[in-house]
């Protein structure tokens, strides 16, 4: 489990767990689903996936200009979260608990760098 | 910078093209305050980290029991972490190993993993933090990251061999980088980028550092305020680069400084060795090496008395930054940029560098006075480079801008090289392939 921490830019940075998201619980089974974050990109940029799925973002180990995982607008009852900003070899995991909308984005690079998940029940 | 590797195509250069001279008007995306400056007096104390004896082992520990005003002093040794100062409540916190001589006080990122393996020191949204005589090498991102914070100090530092940036600054206001060194890194060893835009600007200073053994020497996507001065910048792939990316935000580059420096031996072909692993974007992006300094876009920046000097493909060198998607690349043109009464080539012509200046002429308002010169510039008609002042556009020339793209596109880097002799300085050996048994240069 990473904990989020104060890393996002302004209002973006509310970090820690929240009431609809958790972090990843180590031993439960989960179906995951990995996201590449790289120099632009989230890939993919849109997802579909089922409630409490563990989405894993993960920096390749080549690395390059840093990034990081924040949530900019969720549904209802779920609080923002953040990563840290990472450039290489590293991960950043949340279950997806409440079925919706989530946004994401890179603060760092926000107009290049967007992301939509849409959790179904 | 990582230019996205959009490729170069004839469309690309036809949209370019397409928009030669004229600035448009548009607006900035909205200012994200990274923070206001340190108001009350320092609370001060004094927390001492060292390896025996001390109450602090480990730097991180001494930071989480810091207070705002804190310093924060380490003992000689080498540290196995990434140190994190993250809040508000470190405001000012002064973290000091060996300032004289920063090699005694070592931040390791070599074996780390996760988070700490990341940067020597990460600053986020704490204002007016000093980071003072330490040496961070091997981190996966950076040596020392600031980032979010109104003022920042870092100073007599060596940056070695890190992913990304030596020196980075992101998204701050103010701040000091001076007496320090950066080398063999991935990208830039020094690195200023997403100035939020001030009202009042507070002034960035890069003073008496020496970069060398870097992709880049300095690179600033979207800096402001920002004066570079009383350095040296070496045996980089390039030296100086200021440029206008859509990856951050608040483009262009603008009212920046590059005065009074050296800028020399730039022609470190990183692609046929190099110390650190190249990455695909490295290799992917098409950067002229062998340059000494680039405007790549960008406005009202002054370039003047530097002394440049052997670098092989082109001395000083400034085009729009035509890659911009086509709603951005006004923001890319070059306006109102001054290169004044620089020193190209060493006295009696030795030296030389193989083209002392380029420009296409693209963009408005940018002239050029009392620069020294001994090699031909391209255009060789010099119709580009207009006297100074100026203010209205200048004259386009396309074919100076293919001869760049030329240069750029060149797999083997050095093909348009025009390679002379160098005239030895004592401490310090050429850069071109590197091996491993190349000397770390002894700058005096």
């Amino acid at each position: 489990m990473r904990k989020a921490r104060n890393i996002g830019l302004a209002a973006l940075c509310a970090a820690g767990l929240t009431l609809g998201v958790a972090p990843a619980q180590a031993g439960k089974t989960s179906v995951k689903r990995t996201v590449e974050v790289g120099d632009y990109y989230f890939s993919p940029a849109k997802m579909t996936v089922k409630k409490d799925t563990i989405v894993v973002w993960r920096w390749p180990a080549g690395g390059g200009d840093g990034h990081d995982v924040v949530l900019r607008k969720g549904p209802s009852g779920v609080k923002k979260f953040a990563s840290d900003v990472f450039f290489a070899d590293e991960v950043y995991r949340k279950r997806l608990r409440v079925p919706g909308t989530y946004r994401i984005i890179c603060s760092l690079h926000p107009d290049q760098m967007r992301q939509t998940i849409v959790v179904r029940r | 910078m990582r230019i996205a590797r959009r490729p170069l195509t004839a469309v690309a250069l036809a949209t370019a093209l397409a928009f030669p001279a004229t600035a448009l008007a548009a607006d900035y995306p909205p200012a994200n305050d990274p923070g206001k400056g340190p108001k009350n007096a320092p609370k001060g104390g004094t927390l001492k980290v060292c390896k025996k004896g001390c109450k602090y082992k480990k730097i991180q520990a001494a930071v989480d029991a810091a207070g705002k005003g804190t310093t924060i002093r380490v003992g000689k040794g080498t540290y196995k972490e990434g140190v994190r100062i993250l809040s508000p409540k470190k405001d000012r916190v002064n973290l000091i190993g060996d300032p004289k001589n920063p090699d005694n006080v070592i931040l390791e990122g070599k074996g780390l993993r996760g988070g700490p393996a990341q940067n020597g020191v990460l600053v986020n949204n704490a204002d007016g933090v000093t980071v003072n005589g330490f040496h961070a090498r091997n981190y996966k991102g950076n040596g020392v990251f600031v980032v979010n914070a109104d003022g920042y100090k870092l100073t007599n530092l060596v940056a070695e061999k890190v992913g990304v940036y030596g020196l980075y600054a992101f998204n701050s206001k103010g701040g000091e980088m001076s007496n320090s060194e950066a080398f063999y890194n991935n990208d830039s060893g020094f690195y200023v980028g997403q100035t939020p835009p001030q009202a009042k600007p507070k002034r960035t200073t890069l003073k008496n550092l020496v970069a060398w053994g870097n992709v880049l020497g300095y690179s600033g996507t979207n800096s402001r305020y920002v004066t570079i001065t009383k350095s040296k910048f070496f045996n980089n792939g390039l030296g100086i680069v200021p440029n206008v990316l859509e990856s951050e935000k608040f483009m262009p580059h603008e009212d920046n400084a590059i005065v009074d420096n050296d800028v020399f031996w730039n022609n470190f072909n990183y692609y046929a060795a190099a110390p650190f692993a190249l990455r695909k974007e490295a290799t992917g992006v098409p950067y002229p090496i062998g340059t000494g300094i680039l405007l790549f876009g960008g406005r009202t920046t002054r370039v003047e008395n530097n002394r440049i000097w052997g670098n092989w493909l082109v001395g000083h060198g400034q085009v729009s930054q035509f890659l911009l998607k086509e709603e951005n690349l006004s923001f890319g043109l070059l306006e109102g940029n001054q290169v004044r009464a620089n020193s190209f080539g060493l006295e009696g012509g030795a030296d030389k560098n193989g083209r002392d200046m380029f420009y296409d002429g693209s963009g408005s308002a940018n002239c050029f006075e009392n620069n020294s010169l001994q090699s031909p510039n391209t255009p060789t008609d010099n119709s580009t480079f207009a006297a100074c002042p100026k203010s209205d556009g200048n004259a386009f020339n396309e074919g100076a801008r293919n001869e760049a793209l030329s240069w750029a596109l060149d797999d083997t880097h050095e093909k348009f090289w025009v390679k002379g002799e160098h005239k030895p300085i004592d401490g310090i050996t050429p850069l071109e392939h590197w091996t491993a048994d190349y000397p770390r240069p002894e700058v005096k």
